[in-house]
């Protein structure tokens, strides 16, 4: 039965480095595997709607008529199966996350394709 | 890892004797569910173990509605099962050893996950 | 003629990492028995597999916990696997072992940590977190996420670890165990966690495995039983023994799972040094058919599976029996005769992921 066993160990975390950085002077470094946002590469996209209907939450809306991509920020877990499944490997996955909003009026991202594209 | 499944069919009647009858053989009980197909069958699966990770599944027929008696004089753990049992599928179960009476999982629908409930679609 | 009294624990309570409720009765200070109330996270995941097909649903799967959440999607997967007669590579099956072993220490860190919070230890606690956090930046390196993964799917693993990653893994985990060997220390020796855990929560052997305890809770009162060894992924070519202990109180309980982040890091050093090179997946065709049970080990304990497919993209039932739904049997075996002061212990020996318990 000892005492005090812990002593060496909070010793060496009192006069060694702090295990934390100083958010928001110090940013962090995302790793380049770190799934945060997804983001779409319009002119790879051929509009099939591939994305749309296999993700498990939703939040990718396809439109080929208007060559519309538009994806509900709020909604997507960044899973990254529209990444997976994306015949053209169009869409990747940033490092940075999506900002925190203060209201939902600013949730969509949409992109609209040229006219002119190449359809497959 | 392909172990051999074994599904052995039993009928209400008889499931107190069998649950004897593992518990004889130092079985123990490690879970019961019920599952609905949907041609509106239902049956309630409970599988047992032994130390040696032997594994047996005894499968029973069901319908919405039923009582069926308890195993939880047998095997005291299967009151939990038998009160979700219950509160999600409508099945009743006589002589549980600790009863919730439906206040298990108060969920807005009740029996929701029973065939005969038409749920409503949210994505 | 003593008074007796309820006293309500929970569902918010500094020590709980999810809500639980317990409906204590009380005779002066002491426990005489308890009625439990969970419900408070009840989701409904399961009725989801009737709208997301087999290869989506691995996703809601992986959402059923926080903490287990690897394990749970290696679990589908394998089920799955099993029902469908796929062979997946062997590189697959050793990565999935390594990011499994990984997620069991990390678990187990997190665990250590509220218990030692829970009898008011908050160094200790903040030291087990500090070592976690090296756990979840190698987590988010090699698979994009530090607590949901998204990487096991049906027939492989969507992301490779290459071997100088493997190699720089290894050099980061020789340092946390060493810093891990100075916290078991910690617990195994020092006075204070002895005198809260010592004697507290008695169960005995035959009463254990009767009431269908799993994981440490059975192994802390002598039962050998551990599903890792029946050889699913690539445990089957890994040497390692179950960890048991034999008082069954909550000292052997913290024991064992100390013993066990300490087997853990020799796993994943074993496993570094076996994996094959190859593919790290196979195409899947077809739809499942049939029902099929297995069994995994989670950090908790034992946690059965049941898919049935009829067919169609659609499962027809996909059943997860987690480890602390059958946990909770046993806590209350293990109330009546303690303190009220205790009952934090207690509740927390069995490691509660009560999200998982109530999908």
């Amino acid at each position: 039965m000892s005492f005090n066993v812990i002593g060496k160990t909070v010793m060496r975390s009192l006069f060694g480095k702090p295990a934390t950085a100083m958010y928001p002077v110090v940013l962090n470094e995302f790793y380049p595997n770190t799934r945060g946002r997804i983001e779409l590469n319009v002119e790879d996209c051929i509009f099939c709607g591939m994305c749309s209907r296999r993700c498990p939450c939703g939040a990718i809306e396809v439109n080929r008529q208007e060559k519309k991509w538009e994806i509900d920020r709020t909604r997507c877990i960044v899973c990254d199966f529209c990444v997976h499944v994306c015949p053209k490997t169009c869409l990747t996955s940033e490092r940075q996350y999506t900002a925190p909003m203060s209201d939902k009026s600013t949730r969509f991202t949409t992109i609209f394709g040229e006219t002119g594209n190449k359809d497959a | 890892m392909a172990e051999l499944q074994t599904f052995v069919p039993v009928t209400p009647s008889e499931i107190i004797q069998s649950a004897e009858q593992y518990a004889k053989e130092s079985y123990r009980l490690i879970q019961m569910h019920c599952s609905a197909t949907k041609n509106n069958e239902m049956f309630v699966i409970y599988t047992f173990e032994k130390e040696n990770l032997q594994m047996v599944n005894l499968k029973m027929d069901v319908n919405v509605g039923d009582t069926i008696s308890s195993i939880s004089g047998v095997f005291f753990g299967a009151f939990l099962y038998e009160n979700e049992i219950h509160d999600l599928y409508g099945v009743n179960y006589s002589g549980m050893a600790v009863d919730f009476q439906g206040t298990f999982y108060e969920t807005a629908v009740k029996h929701a996950f029973a065939p005969t409930v038409k749920a409503e679609t949210k994505e | 003629m003593a008074e007796r009294t309820i006293i309500p624990f929970g569902p918010q309570h500094p020590v709980l990492p999810e809500p639980l409720h317990l409906d204590l009765i009380m005779e002066d200070e002491k426990v005489v028995g308890a009625v439990p109330s969970i419900g408070f996270v009840h989701r409904g995941l399961e009725k989801l597999v009737e709208k997301r097909d087999f290869h989506e649903m691995m996703y809601v799967i992986e959402r059923i916990c926080g903490i287990c959440s690897f394990i749970h999607s290696q679990g589908y997967c394998q089920t799955i696997e099993s029902l469908m007669n796929i062979q997946v590579p062997d590189r697959t099956r050793y990565l999935r072992t390594i990011w499994g072993e990984l997620s069991r220490i990390h678990s187990h860190m997190l665990w250590l940590g509220l218990m030692a919070d829970a009898f008011g230890f908050e160094s200790l606690f903040m030291h087990c977190w500090r070592v976690r956090e090296k756990i979840l930046d190698i987590f988010e390196e090699t698979t994009g996420g530090r607590v949901i993964f998204s990487v096991c799917k049906v027939g492989g693993v969507w992301k490779d670890i290459d071997n100088d990653t493997l190699k720089r893994i290894v050099n980061v985990l020789k340092v946390a165990e060493a810093e891990t060997k100075e916290l078991a220390g910690v617990f195994f020796k020092d006075y204070s966690v002895q005198k809260r855990t010592k004697g507290v929560g008695v169960l005995t052997y035959k009463e254990a495995f009767d009431i269908g305890a799993a994981g440490p809770t059975l192994r802390g009162s002598g039962v050998p039983q551990d599903m890792r060894t029946l050889g699913y992924a690539a445990y089957g070519e890994l040497d390692f023994a179950p960890v048991t202990e034999k008082d069954g109180d909550c000292f052997a309980r913290t024991n064992v799972r100390m013993r066990e982040v300490l087997q853990s890091y020799d796993l994943i050093y074993q496993a570094v040094a076996k994996i094959p090179d190859g593919e790290i997946d196979v195409k899947v065709k077809g739809f499942p058919t049939g029902e099929f049970v297995s069994r995994l080990e989670q950090p908790r304990g034992q946690v059965v599976y049941y898919a049935k497919g009829n067919g169609t993209k659609y499962l027809d039932r996909f059943r997860v029996r987690t480890p602390t739904f059958a946990n909770l049997a046993p806590l209350l075996k293990m109330l009546p005769g303690c303190d009220l002061a205790d009952v934090p212990i207690l509740a927390l020996t069995i490691d509660p992921c009560i999200s998982c318990t109530e999908r």
